[in-house]
């Protein structure tokens, strides 16, 4: 990317920011109550309660949801890539997968309270579940679609399977996994959201309905802007690996 | 050099067995050149499969310097149609692959391709990405690849098919220099009567699929310099277009 280029992102990614910041003063002056403060006011609570609550509660979510991410990735891929390789694996997972994948992870919730308790556990399953099948069925589908020649060039130069899976599955299905990362990330921080405010006393979802329930709306408006700086940082950090790990896609 | 013997191939496809390969015989002695011309969809790519080791026959064998071929090996190189170049792995890192996968160091990686690489005309381009490449480079990239190893053997599916005449011709022309340099026994598949008269010193006209056999003709003049001007080369086509245009007459009758 040239110089030009980054400078023309930089300046659109800040029109955008203060375009929203904007809509957000206006909303609040329109709608005119205390349950929707204003910028500055959620900016003045953010920057006093983070350093004491907020913080702690970030770093809770955010565990939640990088542990998450990677047992789905750790239990999903495998899972995937054998589904994509193998016909039989396929035939019995399938059936499974195409049953299971529209019904809403976060209504198992209440079973998995009941199950697990309130703790790690039982929020980490479940954030679990939405991840992991999603990377099941995104991994299977782009091992599914690799040209056959690629797997048949590497083999006639005397690939093992540990090398065909290294040279040609993995790196094939990397822009394909960054996907399904990208899209199940928003579900895994909104289920992880309901989680937390359900049980317990940890996490961002849990201090924004604290502070609603003690009617500390500026509280509240903090913690919404933790939520959606940390989904943000996710996405950057997403963009950043792939940048890093698919020079070849850019 | 290659022994094919009794050659029989089918696929199965939705349970059915689709009859590809029937009763294929044929010879190539060492360091000749060997161009299989057929139909689109006839079974070309099949019988180089089978010749690389990369398909297990139905029946027959394949011998390769008396030996019979079961699996891959390094004596044996095959420059895929379309290149079948990794598009995340950079023309060096395409060109090096057979050396990493034989975990070879660093050090001698750049020692033995380095060279091969510059006499393929490919200096500079070693950051490019396939996708970067134009359809020569890329081609010349697959023959860096197919060469790493050192083969006696190089199988050539359709290498031309992509270019344009004139790139085409220019490389036809560098493919005959590097087969004399390396002393290698060629076997190249092709649809293009021009382009097996070109390039093969014995030529094998297969039918349409399942392929067999219809004519085995030396082309001797193969390799000469300028043959394209000359009248041998047009004899020669000419000859196997009426082979094919009777043979579709009689394959007509058998249907
Ligand atoms: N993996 C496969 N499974 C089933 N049929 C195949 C497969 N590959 C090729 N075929 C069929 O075998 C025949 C010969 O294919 P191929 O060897 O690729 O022909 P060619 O290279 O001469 O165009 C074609 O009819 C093709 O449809
Ligand atoms: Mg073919």
């Amino acid at each position: 990317m040239t110089r030009n280029r980054i400078s023309q992102a930089v300046f659109s990614y800040l029109l955008a920011f203060l375009f929203l910041l904007g809509l957000w003063w206006f909303l609040a002056w329109l709608i005119d109550n205390p349950g929707f403060p204003y910028p500055f006011t959620v900016a003045v609570a953010f920057i006093k309660l983070f350093p004491t609550s907020l913080w702690g509660h970030l770093c809770h979510s955010l565990r939640r949801v990088l542990v998450s991410l990677s047992l789905g990735l750790v239990v999903g891929l495998p899972l995937g890539f054998w589904a994509g390789r193998d016909p039989r694996a396929d035939a019995f997972l399938s059936p499974l997968i195409y049953l299971l994948y529209p019904v809403p992870k976060v209504a198992f919730l209440p079973v998995i309270l009941v199950l697990l308790g309130i703790g790690e556990a039982s929020k980490i399953l479940i954030v679990f579940l939405v991840v992991f099948s999603q990377i099941l069925i995104s991994s299977r589908d782009a091992v599914k679609k690799i040209p056959r020649e690629y797997i048949l060039a590497v083999s006639s130069l005397g690939a093992g399977r540990g090398d065909i899976y290294l040279h040609v599955i993995l790196p094939a299905c990397l822009p394909d996994i960054f996907t399904a990362l990208r899209i199940s990330l928003g579900s895994a921080i909104a289920v992880l959201f309901f989680s937390e405010s359900l049980a317990g006393n940890t996490g961002l979802g849990y201090f924004i309905f604290d502070g609603l329930f003690r009617a500390e709306y500026a509280a509240m408006g903090a913690g919404i802007l933790a939520l959606a700086l940390m989904g943000l940082g996710l996405y950057g950090l997403l963009h950043l690996l792939q940048r890093l790990l698919c020079p070849w896609s850019r | 050099m290659i022994q094919v013997k009794d050659l029989t191939f089918a696929y199965t496809a939705a349970g059915e067995k689709v009859p590809v390969l029937k009763g294929i015989s044929f010879t190539v002695q060492k360091g000749e050149s060997c161009a299989i011309l057929g139909p689109s969809g006839c079974g070309k790519t099949t019988l180089l499969y089978l010749l690389a080791g990369l398909l297990a026959p139905g029946e027959g064998t394949v011998l390769i310097g008396g030996e019979k071929v079961t699996r891959p090996s390094p004596r044996v190189a095959l420059i895929f149609q379309d290149h079948a170049l990794l598009p995340w792995k950079t023309a060096w890192e395409n060109a090096v692959l057979p050396l990493r996968l034989k975990r070879q160091r660093e050090r001698e990686i750049r020692h033995r391709i380095t060279p091969l690489f510059l006499r393929m005309g490919l200096a500079g381009l070693e950051k490019r990405y396939p996708h970067q490449l134009s359809g020569g480079q890329r081609q010349r990239v697959a023959l860096t690849r197919a060469l790493a190893l050192g083969p006696e053997v190089l199988l050539m599916d359709e290498p031309f098919a992509s270019l344009d005449a004139l790139n085409r011709e220019a490389l036809q022309d560098f493919f005959w220099e590097i087969k004399r340099e390396y002393n290698l026994t060629v076997v190249l598949v092709t649809h293009c009567i021009e382009e097996a008269v070109y390039m093969g010193e014995k030529l094998i006209i297969l039918s349409p699929l399942p392929a067999r056999i219809r004519e085995i003709i030396p082309n001797p003049g193969a390799g000469e310099r300028n043959y394209r001007f000359n009248q041998k080369f047009w004899d020669t086509c000419s000859q196997i277009r009426r082979i094919l245009e009777e043979g579709r007459g009689f394959d007509e009758k058998q249907d």
